[in-house]
């Protein structure tokens, strides 16, 4: 038994889907992006059902790219039951969606959700005669408050044994709709406009549709009593001026931001300590096992650095900015930080959603690569990804810079101005290449309450990911790192002294701390320390390694993330770069 | 295709979504440019929408109607090609 849950976006699938399922057993998607089936069970008195959660949907006749795998999905016969998800709140515009799921001739069970929306909207929607002209069940429901989640369970047990054809729904409801288009015509617009598309017909049935979802929302939505405000209508409102919203909206981001410091400084210390003695058994470890020599020194040093830094600096991280952003799409709040922002991206050629992950990256880079998931077209991704990779200082490089900066007497004014110059001029490079022109058209959900069982599974699944394909990653990355530092290539560096002086103004091993970058970032501020700098050697030196690779595990996610080739892409820029900048210094400033 | 010929706004003037400000109302009368249309009807916005303006934000910033229970930010560019006209 297979049941597909389809919905529009923004109605509160996933929440249903929570409900429905008890707790954790299916994982919610990522809005806009994994476009993928998610599938999980759902057992009712020893009886499973495989249950299909869907990405959110319009239109099954405007599914575009990845989104027609829901079309797909639904005419496959091994689908028993359709369960499609309405914004009770929304009755009109849902309704199309369901006018289109009737042309499939399933079996069908339709959920008003949010139906404690309408009720406070002082409506009520007369679901009994939503039910009769539909011709299959209609259940008023509330993920908030679990209002009808028994009835839908006790149907489904109640139905387990004779199947769902009962549920089949009246085909003369939408089949109104005449198509214009040639005598072959079938009048099941879903069906042969998907292969007209060009034609007028398309859009007229499409329109047509939409007209007769109106004239049904009328029918059954009842003015009952006088609206009664809700708080989160009012917060809304406020919200949604556009000062006074930029400021709140603000005003969060640095509360989150906050949040993200605090949280991972004082895990940091306690990971750190707890793992301290696992790390010196690790490394004594295969150091008795692997016979001393090259390889003993490498792997006793690289593997416990491999698995140990992820849980002490990046883990943290990674567990608090999930929370974040999963809060941020549950409340609803991430729809008007795309809106509120929307001229600042177009200036880069991305969306307004990209401040996000832009500002997660001023404290920590890896999570803020995993956020660049809520932007739309891979373009958009890879433009945020290369900012954060090589321009955006994360809280630990800028801890470091600003000592190093103090300790030389660098001229941070200089290293200030350039990263804004450096952020500005390669976004705007990127913008002509890889931006995407598109017109915005973006609904704004309601805000809303995000329930703690749904924020719950979405950390999780993020965190798993982590877990099972970066670690790996970094073990390997790690090693490999150790093997470059123990072949003594970095001191043979020595041999381009008047290279360096000449291109970059500053001394090899000064050069040797920009190349040590992409190995781990306390080691680069390490080696400047430890050597002799004037000043400007100094500013020239911190420029090329700030604006240069970021850390081993940022480009261990960006791997996981956007496959290889774009890693070694970002890196190419992220060298060429620093090398610029290096070069244009020494030109520029005065000696 | 999604137009309404042969009727003329009452109040005999035809402005675009982009001019109507903070808390004004329209019907919209016809959609600009062919592929964005579907995204737009796909939202409910389509010849015959009665909608009503949330905000507008600054310096050439979204508009954000209200069509139906949802709301729906679009982009100026798009705003502007979209006619409307002021219920009597």
């Amino acid at each position: 038994m297979a049941i597909a849950l389809v919905g529009q976006p923004n109605v509160g699938k996933s929440s249903v889907l929570s409900r429905l399922t008890g707790v954790n057993t299916v994982v919610s998607n990522y809005p806009g992006t994994s476009l993928e089936l998610e599938r999980g069970e759902l057992t009712i008195e020893g009886r499973k059902y495989e249950i299909i959660d869907t990405p959110g949907i319009y239109s099954l006749a405007l599914a575009q790219n990845e989104e027609t795998i829901v079309p797909e999905l639904l005419f496959d016969p091994a689908v028993d039951l359709v369960i499609d998800v309405i914004d009770a709140a929304n009755l009109a515009r849902n309704l199309v969606l369901t006018l289109e799921l009737v042309d499939l001739d399933k079996p069908m069970i339709v959920l008003l959700n949010q139906i404690d929306r309408v009720r406070a909207g002082g409506y009520w929607i007369d679901h009994q005669a939503l039910s009769r002209m539909l011709g299959c069940p209609v259940f008023p429901f509330s993920a908030l408050t679990g209002e009808g989640v028994m009835e839908v369970l006790n149907l489904l047990q109640a139905s387990s044994k004779r199947g769902f054809s009962r549920f089949r729904p009246h085909q003369d409801i939408a089949g109104q709709i005449t198509c214009v288009v040639g005598s072959d015509c079938t009048g099941k617009c879903l069906r042969c406009l998907s292969q007209n598309r060009e034609t007028g017909c398309f859009d007229k049935a499409l329109w047509a549709r939409h007209e007769r979802a109106r004239t049904l929302a009328e029918r059954v939505l009842i003015k009952q009593t006088a609206a009664q405000v809700l708080w989160l209508t009012r917060v809304e409102k406020f919200i949604d001026k556009p000062w006074q919203g930029s400021l709140v909206l603000l005003g969060l981001v640095l509360l989150g931001f906050k949040a993200l410091l605090s949280f991972t400084g004082w895990m940091e210390g306690l990971v750190a300590n707890t793992f301290a003695p696992v790390q010196e058994i690790l490394s004594r470890g295969i150091g008795m096992v692997v016979p001393p020599g090259f390889w003993n020194q490498v792997l006793s040093k690289g593997v416990p650095e491999g698995i140990l830094l992820p849980f002490a600096l990046v883990m943290p991280a990674m567990l608090m900015v999930s929370l974040l952003m999963s809060l941020l799409e549950d409340t609803g709040l991430l729809a008007r930080y795309a809106v509120v922002m929307e001229r600042f991206g177009g200036l880069f050629g991305v969306s307004g959603q990209a401040v996000i992950p832009l500002a997660l990256g001023f404290g920590c880079r890896t999570p803020a690569i995993v956020a660049t998931r809520i932007l739309p077209g891979t373009g958009q991704r890879f433009i945020v990804m290369t900012l954060l990779s090589i321009v955006i200082p994360c809280a630990a490089t800028v801890g470091m810079i600003t000592s190093v900066i103090s300790s030389f007497h660098a001229y941070a004014s200089v290293i200030i101005v350039t990263t804004l110059v450096v952020f500005v001029v390669l976004g705007r490079l990127m913008k002509s290449r890889y931006g995407e022109k598109s017109e915005l058209v973006y609904e704004l959900p309601p805000l809303r309450i995000p329930l703690g069982c749904n924020l719950w599974s979405k950390v999780k699944t993020r965190c798993t990911g982590f877990l099972t394909e970066v670690l790996p990653l970094l073990v390997i990355m790690s090693v490999g790192v150790r093997i470059v530092i123990d072949s003594g290539v970095l001191e043979r560096l020595h041999a381009l002294e008047e290279l360096t002086r000449f291109l970059f103004g500053i001394p090899a091993e000064a050069f040797a701390a920009v190349l040590v970058t992409v190995v781990q970032r306390y080691l680069a501020p390490l080696i400047l320390l430890n050597l002799t700098l004037s000043p400007r050697e100094a500013t020239i030196a911190i420029s090329m390694v700030a604006l240069s690779l970021p850390c081993l595990p940022v480009m261990v996610m960006i791997w996981r993330e956007a496959g290889v080739k774009t890693l070694g892409k970002i890196m190419g820029m992220g060298f060429l770069v620093s090398f610029a900048i290096g070069i244009l210094l020494n030109l520029l400033l005065p000696c | 295709m999604l137009t309404r010929r042969n009727e003329s706004s009452p109040t005999g003037e035809v402005l675009t979504l982009a001019c109507l400000k903070t808390g004004g109302k329209a019907r919209v009368l016809d959609l600009g440019g062919a592929g964005i249309n579907r995204r737009l009807v796909s939202l409910g916005i389509g010849p015959g929408t009665e909608l009503e303006v949330v905000s507008v934000h600054p310096f050439r910033g979204p508009v954000v109607v209200r069509v139906d229970g949802a709301q729906v930010a679009i982009g100026r560019g798009l705003a502007e090609k979209i006619k409307v006209e002021e219920p009597v």
